[in-house]
């Protein structure tokens, strides 16, 4: 709907134009953190994720490529040591974020696209299109998903972006299912029958109401979909089938274990990237948590 | 009326805290009910007639904030262990519900939930149970009682909700039964169904009826009129309805389409306690200066109580 | 004139359509404008289903819609649009009848951009029909689930005579509000269908509010209109042996 009300007189036009300044107001932002603390503390490990990949060449304190004295413990220059070739895993850390990332995210709004698609169609029609499409999804939900990924992998060439294709046209089942079913819902509700009877248009509603009353469960979705995209590529990558050319954690663990990190017990070595996965997987689930609301209330009242 | 009736509330009120300030859902209660008396607490969506149901079986959850007494067979509920009310509720108390398509568990049968409330109730066990669960389910007018016993809730609409409901409730042959606004959304012949069925089955209990609707209130002995959390008036239902002195149950009566459909003047709002002087004054043509003072409910003919200066 | 002629619906359900339910049986029914026509009948017994057809929400297995003459049973989406306007719809639960995701001025403004009120119009003609249905306008940008039933079907008012309709379907439009608000919804509707010459079919299961409202009544029973005929008629001399039976039970 066109945000025309503010240009449109109203008694309290005011209230209006503060709620849009607001946004940025020191004492707002801390009442909504303080209302769901749990989605805020998500949000600020995300953001300090973002801000490592992106700035990975400026606080990196070596060249990940270049090489030096292998198996180092960790020192002052070295902060998590070396590897077998001798170079610095604090810095592998933090380029290997931008690959276990972009991997995450672009493979998470793969699934997320073909899955809100399928969904909203399915629910919103009837007919041979739902059962088509739903039947199409339970094939998909039937294939075990990490050993058809595993071969996929293996077939194609070990590339970033052949991991984020195979892991987004295979993980879309769940989401399409979620959706489908609160379209189901939705469209039951009176307004939409009355959005039809004022003279609009299928596409508009999908797009304007139906989608819009979606959205809460496409967020969590895509969130928990990042996670485990992250989760699949660094399965994959252990197994060796990541891409060599750019660094994932998952990949780091894998040389660890191949090249002698394990072996020689160095856990800064296999530790760090583990620990990374977890506290970004964390991160997105911390996300999808909603904050407890009072609409029991407006109920008994 | 006796203090030793069966349910005595004294000074009852119920606080929600919400974001925007505290909601008085109801605001010093007097009530006071016989044994096999029928009351009905008639009022508006937001005057705290539901609410007040709720607290007489202390089943407000912890955000509301509960001040009074509330004595049930001289028993204060608001002292009772967690046993004894476990014993109050859905035994000596039963709660017909609102919104009867909703409060069955839709993935156990109808009959199974009735048989496990006879139990939970101590009135009897195993096949026992059974009987007395197809038994109710036929004295609610179902005429397969079998049928519907192992049917689950979905199969049912709503009036037969509401039917099964009651079989429920009653089942346990409870000493006091709240109906929650039995006859919402029902057509006219499900609501004579409904109301003839509960004044039967709960013929040797006593009832208190929560309700919107004046039509249904009239087959109650009492009738108390609630607005904005208070009782403003209050006194056997044919003398209330036939000459209500309160401006606000002659406004109920008249918005009846019967009646002339005339609307009452105003919009009801939720913070209304927090002004002074009479709840109802912004929406009385009769408001005067009087009606800055606080009115008491006070009796004002035998077996009468009115909440307003003019009366 | 809004017609419906011998209008019939199926539903099939089950596995490939085994299962037919006849909702609505040969159902003629006809409003003029100006008036408004009551039906009735039990839960159930397809006067809701018959009111969605009559605004083409569902299509009829059979039988013909004619509005002001011309027959729109079959008329494309595309050129039905036009005749939209002149008829709507108003529902029973006001807790979904506004989308929960925005405002009741959002969704107010969704009629009147729909109609393409210039901008520079729309805050006058708000002014008007919020007069007109008593919708207070310090409300409007709140949220569906923050205002009581009765603003919320108000502002569907709003909504929906924005369109000046000369036909509005009322499926039991006040059976979940209260005495008093019903009251005022009933006697605006009123005054509309006298004062702008709206034809109304209102569906209800209450006896009451028909009498009070509807010049003519229609009394359905599992999918047929058993009887119709002037209000006065019908609740004085009821041929229907069901008729009689339902006010006898309102009594």
């Amino acid at each position: 709907m066109p945000r025309i009300q503010s240009r449109l007189y109203m008694p309290n036009v005011e209230n209006m134009s503060e709620k849009w300044s607001s946004s940025l107001d020191i004492g707002k932002f801390r009442k909504r953190v303080c209302a769901s603390p749990i989605k805020f503390t998500g949000i600020a490990i995300l953001v300090v994720l973002v801000f490592i990949a992106i700035t990975a060449p400026l606080i990196a304190p070596h060249d990940p490529e270049k090489t030096g004295i292998p198996y180092q413990s960790p020192s002052a220059d070295h902060l998590l040591g070396t590897n077998d070739l001798g170079q610095d895993i604090f810095s592998e850390l933090l380029y290997a974020s931008r690959t276990s990332l972009v991997v995450g995210f672009l493979a998470a709004i793969i699934s997320i696209v073909i899955g809100v698609s399928v969904g909203l169609m399915a629910g919103y029609y009837k007919g041979w299109i739902r059962e088509l499409l739903m039947g199409m999804t339970d094939v998909f939900l039937l294939i075990p998903g990490l050993p058809l990924m595993i071969i996929l992998a293996a077939y194609l060439s070990p590339s970033m972006w052949n991991i984020i294709l195979v892991i987004g046209l295979l993980w879309w089942c769940s989401t399409a299912r979620v959706v489908q079913s609160r379209v189901l819902q939705v469209r039951e509700m009176q307004f939409i029958e009355s959005t039809r009877a004022l003279g609009y248009s299928d596409s508009y509603i999908l797009h304007k109401h139906v989608l819009a009353n979606t959205k809460e469960v496409i967020y969590a979705k895509f969130s928990l979909a990042v996670a485990s995209a992250m989760l699949a590529e660094a399965s994959l990558s252990f197994l060796g089938l990541g891409d060599p050319l750019n660094i994932s954690w998952g990949e780091m663990i894998h040389f660890a274990f191949t090249r002698g990190g394990f072996a020689n017990d160095m856990w800064w070595w296999y530790l760090p990237p583990g620990l990374m996965i977890c506290i970004t997987v964390l991160a997105f689930v911390l996300i999808t948590m909603e904050s407890r609301k009072d609409s029991r209330l407006v109920e008994l009242i | 009326m006796s203090q030793g009736g069966l349910l005595v509330v004294r000074g009852l009120s119920v606080a929600f805290k919400t974001q925007k300030g505290t909601v008085q859902a109801i605001d010093g209660i007097d009530l006071d009910l016989n044994e096999n008396e029928t009351l009905a607490i008639v009022g508006e969506s937001g005057c705290g007639k539901s609410v007040l149901g709720h607290a007489i079986m202390r089943l407000l959850d912890d955000i509301a904030v509960v001040r009074g007494s509330v004595r049930f067979r001289e028993k204060e509920v608001y002292e009772m262990d967690t046993t004894a009310l476990l014993n109050l509720r859905g035994g000596l108390i039963s709660l017909v519900p609102q919104s009867p398509s909703s409060s069955f568990n839709p993935v156990i049968t109808i009959g199974k939930q009735i048989e496990e409330l006879i139990e939970k109730a101590g009135k009897e066990k195993g096949n026992g149970a059974r009987k007395r669960a197809l038994e109710y389910l036929s004295l609610a007018g179902f005429s397969e009682p079998e049928l519907i016993h192992k049917s689950y809730p979905h199969r049912l609409s709503g009036g037969m909700c509401e039917r099964a409901l009651i079989a429920m409730a009653l089942s346990v042959e409870p000493e006091l039964v709240i109906a929650d606004e039995p006859t919402k959304g029902l057509d006219a012949l499900s609501r004579k169904n409904i109301l003839g069925l509960l004044h039967k089955l709960a013929k040797d209990a006593s009832m208190i009826m929560i309700t919107h609707d004046l039509k249904a209130a009239e087959t109650c002995e009492r009738l108390a009129v609630m607005y904005s959390g208070e009782i403003v008036e209050e006194g056997p239902t044919g003398i209330v309805l036939n000459h209500p002195r309160h401006v606000y149950t002659k406004g109920l009566i008249d918005a009846q389409p019967s009646r002339g459909m005339t609307p009452i003047k105003g919009r009801h709002n939720l913070f209304s306690h927090n002004a002074e002087g009479c709840r109802f004054k912004e929406r009385c043509d009769a408001a005067s200066n009087e009606c800055n003072n606080h009115p008491m409910l006070s009796k004002v003919e035998d077996y009468r109580k009115v909440r307003c200066c003019h009366a | 004139m809004l017609e419906l002629v011998k209008i019939s619906k199926e539903f099939r359900t089950g596995f490939l359509g085994r299962n037919v339910k006849q909702a609505v049986i040969d159902a003629s029914l006809r409003v003029e404008r100006g008036e408004i026509v009551g039906l009735i009948g039990e839960s159930g017994c397809g006067k809701s289903t018959l009111g969605r057809i009559a605004v083409k929400l569902l299509m009829p297995s059979s039988g013909h819609i004619i509005l002001d003459g011309a027959d729109v049973t079959d008329m494309p989406e595309k050129q039905f649009r036009e005749f939209r306007r002149q008829m709507q719809i108003i529902f029973q639960h006001p807790e979904t009848a506004l989308d929960p995701q925005y405002t009741l001025l959002e969704s107010i403004l969704e009629s009147f951009n729909k109609i393409g009120i210039p901008e520079a119009e729309q805050k006058g003609l708000l002014e008007n029909i919020s007069e007109e249905v008593n919708l207070p306008l310090d409300i409007v940008d709140r949220h569906p689930n923050q205002v009581s039933g009765g603003e919320i079907q108000r502002a569907v008012l709003t909504r929906v005579f924005a369109f000046e309709p000369r036909y509005l379907i009322l499926d039991e439009p006040t059976s979940m509000l209260d005495v008093s608000v019903q009251a005022h919804i009933l006697q605006l509707l009123k005054r509309k269908a006298k004062k702008d010459n709206v034809g109304m079919l209102f569906i209800s299961h209450d006896l009451e509010v028909i009498r009070a409202m509807c010049d003519r009544v229609a009394v359905m029973k599992e999918g047929k209109i058993l009887e119709d005929g002037s209000a006065k008629e019908m609740f004085q001399s009821p041929k229907s042996s069901y008729m009689k039976q339902l006010l006898e039970n309102s009594a």
